[in-house]
């Protein structure tokens, strides 16, 4: 009997060593994202991996190398009835008492200039935290500051919420990791599939 | 039967990785628990593995499959099925409409709808108020604006392996604010010997930055029962997380239970403390030390 119990959990982690993963989850995905497109009416859950040389990109944009157990990303394509109208990526990032998660609505608009969809931060919210300074974090004067910004913007001039310095930084981490996840595994494949 | 099982996980849990809206997890639960501080015993608590498969068609999500895969070292061969975590189905209405779950879940009952108790090492009311957490049935769940709604109907305590037919069925309407998350949830099911057993449960969830404070007091008839518990997380030191609780349930005994864990994340692994002080017939003192390898 005890080797039927150790063919089990033999079985249990090999397959977990080959398909480990750590995604931060969209806890509220249907009453969100009436805040971030108020015209959805649904969307679709696609799971990411990356290749070696995609995470290479990605740490070296972001200049900082990516969590452990971050091994896929979860896409969450936004659709007004079966036209698709924007992106929701989710990241966990640690603040100054605890996780911070943050959820980034991405919409795109043609570039003239570079003949290409520019995607950038049509909205974004925090969905959980136990900061000290969550209010201020939450408000729409600190979260309003990263409409528009895109995979290219600077961050440096965003405000930082006093006193809670940290946790800012972080989120604005958070953000930029989940821009440029989406260039790389999303922009840059579909331009290479072209 | 088993072989065929495992077999049959396996090969979908390969074949899965072949499209897009799968997410895999696990994790390995090792404890080392020391009982009055005398008897000592080292387990493997629980090793699970999740599996969540999404099907979309051109609107959105419509479909959810979760299979969660146990296995402890205190399982009996014989319970290999009976010991199954999670598994069923949603069907995803279109946005702001209800979705309809079918299988092996949580039923919507107080503290358990909100506060997820998996890996926790201190005891949970709803063992003693209701005697059980996971039935297999179908729920209809939704959100109205601020509001939640839970209605669920299942088939009985220990439906695996002892079905008792007593069908409960539970209901719950919450709220979810930033500033507050609670419930009223009542439950009924027909009990072979004692009648009709009725609970009603208050349940609340309030940050009080960097704190969090849950509670939840229940009521019940046939058996006869009252009793409240309450959670405090608290941020501890170099980044370790705290929670403190206290319950007490009273029925034909007076139970009470108090406790604290500390945890700490450090990647792939959270490493844990627990002391658990219960009072019923004897006191009885625990300590447990926990390892968790998440996957």
């Amino acid at each position: 009997m005890k080797i039927k119990y150790k063919l089990y959990i033999g079985s249990l982690l090999l397959a977990i060593n080959f398909l480990f993963a750590g995604v931060c989850i969209w806890r509220f995905p249907d009453k969100d994202i009436q805040t971030l497109f108020s015209k959805a009416t649904g969307y679709k859950t696609e799971v990411l991996t990356y290749s070696k040389p995609e995470r290479v990109k990605i740490e070296s944009l972001l200049g900082a190398k990516l969590d452990d157990d971050e091994t896929q990303f979860n896409f969450y394509r936004i659709y007004k009835d079966t036209t698709k109208i924007g992106l929701v990526l989710t990241h966990s990032v640690k603040g100054q008492y605890g996780a911070i998660e943050v959820v980034v609505g991405l919409g795109s608009k043609f570039d003239s200039a570079t003949k290409s969809n520019k995607v950038f931060i049509k909205n974004l919210l925090i969905q959980r935290d136990r900061e000290v300074k969550s209010k201020d974090l939450r408000s729409s004067k600190f979260l309003d500051q990263f409409i528009g910004k895109t995979v290219k913007s600077k961050f440096d001039n965003i405000t930082l919420v006093s006193g809670a310095e940290k946790s800012t930084q972080a989120i604005i981490f958070s953000v930029r990791k989940l821009l440029i996840v989406q260039k790389v595994l999303d922009q840059e494949r579909v331009k290479q599939n072209k | 039967m088993k072989y065929r099982f495992i077999l049959l996980i396996c090969s979908l849990l390969f074949s899965t990785t072949l499209f897009g809206a799968v997410d895999i997890n696990g994790a390995i639960d090792t404890r080392l628990e020391i009982t009055d501080f005398k008897d000592m015993m080292y387990s493997l608590h629980g090793a699970e593995l999740n599996i969540k498969y999404t099907y979309a068609n051109e609107g959105g999500d419509r479909l959810l499959a979760f299979i969660q895969i146990p296995y402890s070292t205190h399982y009996k061969s014989d319970m290999f099925l009976e010991h199954f975590g999670d598994a069923y189905l949603i069907v995803k209405g279109s946005l702001k409409q209800p979705n309809i779950r079918i299988g092996r879940f949580d039923i919507p009952f107080g503290l358990i709808k909100t506060f997820d108790s998996h890996t926790t090492l201190l005891p949970q009311l709803f063992d003693k108020s209701l005697g059980l957490k996971k039935d297999i049935g179908a729920e209809v769940f939704g959100f109205y604006k601020m509001f939640t709604y839970d209605v669920s109907f299942t088939q009985g305590f220990n439906s695996f392996d002892m079905p008792r037919n007593d069908k409960p069925i539970t209901a719950r309407i919450g709220i979810e604010t930033d500033a507050i998350k609670g419930g009223v949830s009542y439950l009924n099911a027909t009990h072979s010997t004692d009648g009709e057993m009725k609970r009603i449960s208050i349940d609340f969830e309030k940050n009080i930055n960097p704190f969090v404070v849950r509670g939840e007091a229940v009521l019940g008839k046939y058996p006869d029962g009252k009793g409240f518990s309450v959670m405090l997380d608290f941020p501890f030191f170099f980044g370790i997380e705290g929670m403190g609780s206290g319950l007490l349930w009273k029925d034909n005994t007076n139970y009470q239970a108090y406790g604290i864990e500390l945890r700490k994340d450090i990647s792939f692994l959270t490493i844990g403390i627990g002391f658990t002080q219960t009072k019923e017939i004897a006191n009885k003192n625990q300590l447990v030390f926990q390892t968790i390898i998440k996957i």
